[in-house]
């Protein structure tokens, strides 16, 4: 039977071991601080989820509403003005609203996909790297499996035979995704499972679960939190290459990919279609990825570069 | 060497069996039934069950997995429901745009990422290094197919220097701007991991010791960093090309070209499943079969594979 107090005095001396790793939350605000790209991309995503929770309250007209003062005399999107701040489409809806609206689906899909992806990925790695044998073979081939394919393809099939729709989209994006996180948590742990605070434990008599879940895992959490940031920058890419492609979120409910679908056919008289759409996307990926290098060099000091 | 060659051979076994078994799963969860598809929606109930039989679905799933199998070794990736012709010709007979398009890719991919990689790994900290690396991180965020419509919009209809998309001749005039945005989204990749590579080396014990040495630079570019850099850069052009291969849809559809990947978005629009899968598992195999030659060509630049 595990003895209580001496697992307890080894998980204390994991986390006096583990201070350099993982930073405390005022170290990593002070790292912000001198890093103005994250902040400002902080700041930004701040704004970007707020808007898109308070969507009904902020958006200035009905996303879905084709209006009739929303087209020229001859039927073509009117231009960004003061009625439609940043213009409207070819049925007349309102460019703005719809953005607003779109940043939900974009930063739903981007973070549930992912979360569920992360949680996949961390168990397969960990099971897969600690226990080792037939079960590692099996799910690191699998992995390999994932990785041979191409991952838009792959995902349009997966999605052409389960049928467009947002929890599809979610779902099928987290299949595919939890290959990344499975194969840097299994070369962690891989590692981690001969550190002698392992060993200790096990000596102790303490389950394989519990070693994994209380003793392993704190030591992963800085990657993934680097992984998961990362992770939600090509995911919001993917969703919008999907609601492009035409097989992604089904409209008329508007994705920042299926507006610049749908603007593709006008935009040689309407610019405007494209160009809002495309910079709202620009910015949210590349705010997730600027987060993701500013963590990892603030969670990583060990690591060089700056 | 041979054991290394062996086992890498070994697991490119092990990948195509799982590609084809993946495919199988994927393509058996289609509701509904293909036979039905297939007959048309005013089908008697006999016709169905012919069609049902014909394509082995009466059959228990270990034989219609077997059947997938073998008919996929051979080189029959089934009927397209829509053209109603066979899947892997039609793929090939589109496969020389593709391939264009690909080749074109890498060489932007690698005319571009490659100086700013190397600029920026020479000078850490300087303003060529900011540029460089705000210029990897929104390559790495631009969407693909805004990409494309931003370059047609700016170089193409605003200023008519190039085509606004399809083909014509000469072909290389409407390649350009398909490769470039292909190029200016993979460069990000290149100049990012040849920059990291590049600092590694650079301050490697065996690089002081060169110096030191007083070895000219141009030698010891040539003989210590152009060794290590060339290893990564075949390895990620090997996986482009690739995956470039298998079609690179979203740029034909930006640009109207018709390759591989504008037939299996064609096919999309229709649930034309055997075209996708078939679109697919081509796809994974161009993948597979770049890896091997990457692994190949590792015997001939890395001196540590040839002699473990």
């Amino acid at each position: 039977m595990a003895r209580p107090e001496v697992e307890q005095a080894i998980l204390d001396a994991e986390e006096l071991a583990a201070v350099r790793q993982v930073s405390t939350w005022r170290t990593l605000l002070e790292s912000l601080l001198h890093n103005v790209p994250a902040m400002l991309s902080v700041v930004f995503l701040l704004i970007l989820v707020a808007v898109a929770i308070l969507a009904p309250y902020v958006a200035p007209h009905n996303p879905l509403q084709g209006f009739v003062q929303g087209l020229t005399s001859q039927g073509a999107p009117v231009p960004p003005g003061k009625t439609f701040l940043l213009g409207t489409d070819e049925n007349g809806r309102d460019i703005l609203s719809r953005m607003i609206y779109g940043a939900r689906v974009s930063l739903t899909i981007g973070i549930v996909a992912n979360g569920i992806a992360i949680v996949i990925g961390v168990m397969v790695g960990m099971v897969a790297g600690y226990f080792g044998g037939w079960i590692d073979t099996l799910l690191m081939r699998v992995t390999d499996v994932v990785m041979a394919f191409p991952i838009l393809l792959l995902a349009i099939a997966l999605i052409a035979v389960t049928g467009p729709s947002i929890t599809n989209i979610i779902l099928v994006i987290a299949l595919i995704y939890w290959v990344n996180m499975a194969r840097v948590v299994h070369g962690m742990v891989l590692s981690l499972k001969e550190r002698e605070f392992v060993t200790a434990t096990r000596t102790l008599g303490v389950g394989p679960w519990r070693i994994l879940f209380r003793h392993i895992l704190p030591h992963l959490s800085s990657a993934i939190i680097v992984y998961g940031s990362l992770g939600v920058a090509t995911t919001v890419l993917l969703e919008a290459s999907l609601s492009y492609i035409g097989i992604g979120v089904p409209v008329p409910m508007p994705s920042w990919g299926n507006m610049i679908a749908e603007g593709q056919a006008t935009y040689q008289v309407a610019p405007w279609l494209l160009i809002y759409p495309g910079i709202a996307l620009v910015l949210t990926v590349l705010a997730f990825n600027l987060i993701g290098d500013w963590l990892r060099d603030a969670l990583d000091p060990m690591q060089e570069g700056k | 060497m041979w054991k290394y060659l062996g086992k890498r051979l070994g697991w490119t076994v092990v990948v195509i069996w799982g590609v084809m078994t993946l495919t199988f799963l994927i393509a058996y969860a289609v509701p509904g039934d293909p036979a039905r598809l297939i007959a048309g929606p005013g089908a008697s109930a006999a016709t169905v069950a012919s069609i049902h039989r014909q394509l082995g679905l009466d059959q228990p799933i270990w034989t219609q997995y077997l059947e997938y199998c073998w008919r996929l070794l051979q080189g029959n990736f089934g009927i397209s429901f829509l053209r109603k012709v066979p899947v892997l010709p039609a793929i090939l007979q589109r496969a020389p745009v593709t391939a264009m398009v690909a080749v074109g890719g890498v060489i932007f991919e690698l005319l571009i990422g490659i100086p700013i990689g190397v600029l920026a790994a020479l000078r850490p900290g300087s303003v060529w290094d900011r540029v460089a690396t705000i210029f990897a991180l929104l390559g790495l965020s631009a969407p693909s197919f805004w990409l494309g419509l931003f370059l047609l919009y700016y170089l193409a209809f605003v200023n008519s220097w190039f085509p606004l998309g399809g083909v014509g001749s000469p072909l290389i005039y409407y390649l350009v701007l398909p490769c470039l945005t292909v190029g200016l989204n993979g460069a990000a990749w290149y100049s990012r991991m040849l920059r990291s590579t590049m600092l590694d080396i650079l301050q490697a014990p065996y690089m002081q010791m060169a110096r030191a040495k007083g070895v000219p630079g141009w030698l010891l570019l040539r003989r210590h960093v152009l060794p290590n850099v060339i290893i990564p850069i075949i390895t990620m052009v090997g996986m482009d090309f690739g995956y470039f291969l298998g079609g690179v849809l979203i740029i034909e559809v930006v640009f109207g070209l018709p390759g591989i990947g504008q037939q299996a978005w064609q096919a999309i629009q229709v649930l034309d499943i055997p075209m996708i899968m078939g679109t697919v598992i081509f796809a994974a195999m161009a993948i597979v079969v770049m890896n091997v030659l990457v692994d190949i060509s590792y015997v001939l630049f890395d001196p540590r594979v040839r002699v473990g």
